[in-house]
C-alpha cells in the first residue's frame, strides 16, 4: 500500500505543530464565532482565546489557522498562495484536518491569500459556483492588516454595507485591500446566487462578508 | 525480523508491526516501567474511526471489499533530552485508546538512538516473542482439525 495520500512524511512529522488542544470544542467555539459572522456579515467576531491556546501554526496567523482547521477537512480542498504559506504549513493543514492542497486556485473550495497579494482579478479566478450548483462557489479568506468597524488606521478602505443579516447598513474599515478589489467584488453581485464568500480574518477577530452583502466603498 | 543492516525504515516498520500485534495486556506490562519516566505531548489525540479492509480472492484475483474494521490512531510528540524532537504515531485494530497510546510513545522513543538498543531488547523482542507463541498455540488446535482433501479422495475412490 502506497504512502496515505496527504500525509506528511513520517520524518517531517517530528516537525509538526500542535492542532487544537481540545478539538471538538475549540472546533464548535470557532464554528459558531463564523456562523456569527456570517450571518451578521461586516460586523467583527473576536475567537474566544480558548480556541487559540495551544496552536502551534507555522508561519501562519493564529487566528486564520484556527478558522481553517475548523473549515477544513478530507473533503474539502484547499488552495493557498504560496508566498504565504511554506511548505511546513501545507503539512500543518494536511495533518490536522487531512485537506486537499491544490496547485490551482480554480478548483479549490478554500482559498486563502494575503491582503497584499490578493489582486482584483482573484473574484474571477476562483470557482463561483454554477446555477445549479450554486453552494459549490469558493470561499476566500484573507489575512487583512486591519479590521475594524470605524476606521483608525488612514490606511483602511471605510466600507458601506447592505443586505440580509443587516437592517439598515453596517460600516467596516478594512486595511490592505484597495477599491479596485471591492468594486470587483461589486461586480459579482450580479452573478448571484453565484458567488464568493469573503472571510477576512486579522489576529484573532475576523468578518465576513457573504455573497449576498452588497458591498459600497465610502473612501 | 530485522538485522542491523536494514533501513532506517524498514525497522521502524517492522517495530510498528510487532507493536500494533501486541496483545494489549503484554504491551502495558512491558511498557509501564519505561514510558513512566518520558513526557509526551498530543500531536492527535486519539481518533476512532472505520477503515475498509480490502482483499483479493485466493491474494491473486480481483480485489473486492472485505468489510470494515475499527481502527484507533493518534500520534505523540517528545523532546529527547539532547534536544532532537521526534513524533511517534500509533495505529491498532480495535477500540483501545490507550494501546494506541502505548504504541505511539514507544514508536517515538524508538527513533532515539540513545534508547533504542534499550528497548528492543526489553520491550519489542518479548512482544515479539509473544505474539510468536500465541500464533504457534493457534496453529497447533487448529492442526488438529485439518482435513487431508488428497487423502481424502482416493478413499472415496
Amino acid at each position: 500500500m502506497s504512502a496515505v495520500m496527504g500525509q506528511p512524511s513520517v520524518d517531517r512529522l517530528a516537525t509538526v505543530g500542535r492542532g487544537f488542544a481540545q478539538p471538538v470544542h475549540a472546533a464548535q467555539q470557532a464554528f459558531r464565532a463564523l456562523l456569527e459572522a456570517m450571518s451578521r456579515p461586516g460586523r467583527v467576531q473576536v475567537l474566544p482565546e480558548p480556541v487559540l491556546a495551544g496552536i502551534e501554526p507555522p508561519g501562519l496567523a493564529r487566528g486564520l489557522t484556527a478558522l481553517l482547521l475548523t473549515l477544513l477537512d478530507a473533503e474539502t480542498s484547499l488552495w493557498i498562495e504560496p508566498a504565504l504559506a511554506g511548505a511546513d504549513s501545507l503539512d500543518y493543514l494536511r495533518f490536522h484536518t487531512g485537506v486537499r492542497t491544490l496547485s490551482d486556485a480554480g478548483d479549490a473550495a478554500f482559498v486563502v491569500c494575503s491582503a497584499d497579494r490578493a489582486p482584483p482579478a482573484i473574484w474571477s479566478a476562483l470557482c463561483a459556483g454554477t446555477d445549479e450548483v450554486p453552494q459549490s462557489g469558493a470561499t476566500l479568506l484573507v489575512e487583512v492588516p486591519a479590521l475594524q468597524a470605524q476606521a483608525t488606521a488612514a490606511a483602511s478602505t471605510r466600507l458601506r454595507l447592505q443586505g440580509p443579516g443587516i437592517e439598515n447598513t453596517q460600516a467596516l474599515a478594512v486595511g490592505g485591500l484597495d477599491s479596485a478589489f471591492w468594486r470587483a467584488r461589486a461586480a459579482l453581485e450580479r452573478e448571484y446566487p453565484r458567488g464568493i464568500d469573503l472571510i477576512l480574518c486579522c489576529g484573532d477577530t475576523l468578518a465576513a462578508i457573504p455573497r449576498t452583502t452588497r458591498v459600497t466603498v465610502e473612501g | 525480523m530485522t538485522h542491523p543492516s536494514s533501513s532506517p525504515q524498514a525497522r521502524r516498520a517492522d517495530w510498528l508491526r510487532v507493536l500494533a500485534r501486541a496483545p494489549s495486556a503484554e504491551l502495558a506490562r512491558l511498557a509501564a516501567p519505561v514510558l513512566g519516566e518520558y513526557r509526551f505531548e498530543w500531536l492527535r489525540t486519539p481518533e476512532q474511526g472505520l477503515m475498509m479492509v480490502r482483499a483479493r480472492i485466493g491474494n491473486t484475483g480481483d480485489r473486492f471489499n472485505l468489510g470494515e474494521a475499527t481502527v484507533t490512531r493518534c500520534a505523540v510528540r517528545h523532546r529527547a533530552a539532547s534536544g532532537e524532537q521526534v513524533a511517534g504515531v500509533g495505529h491498532v485494530l480495535g477500540l483501545d485508546t490507550l494501546r494506541a497510546e502505548r504504541v505511539a510513545q514507544l514508536d517515538a522513543l524508538l527513533q532515539i538512538e540513545a534508547l533504542y538498543a534499550l528497548l528492543w531488547r526489553n520491550v519489542v523482542e518479548p512482544l515479539r516473542e509473544c505474539r510468536a507463541q500465541i500464533d504457534r498455540d493457534e496453529r497447533a488446535r487448529t492442526e488438529a482439525s485439518r482435513v487431508r482433501f488428497f487423502t481424502l479422495q482416493p478413499e472415496a475412490a
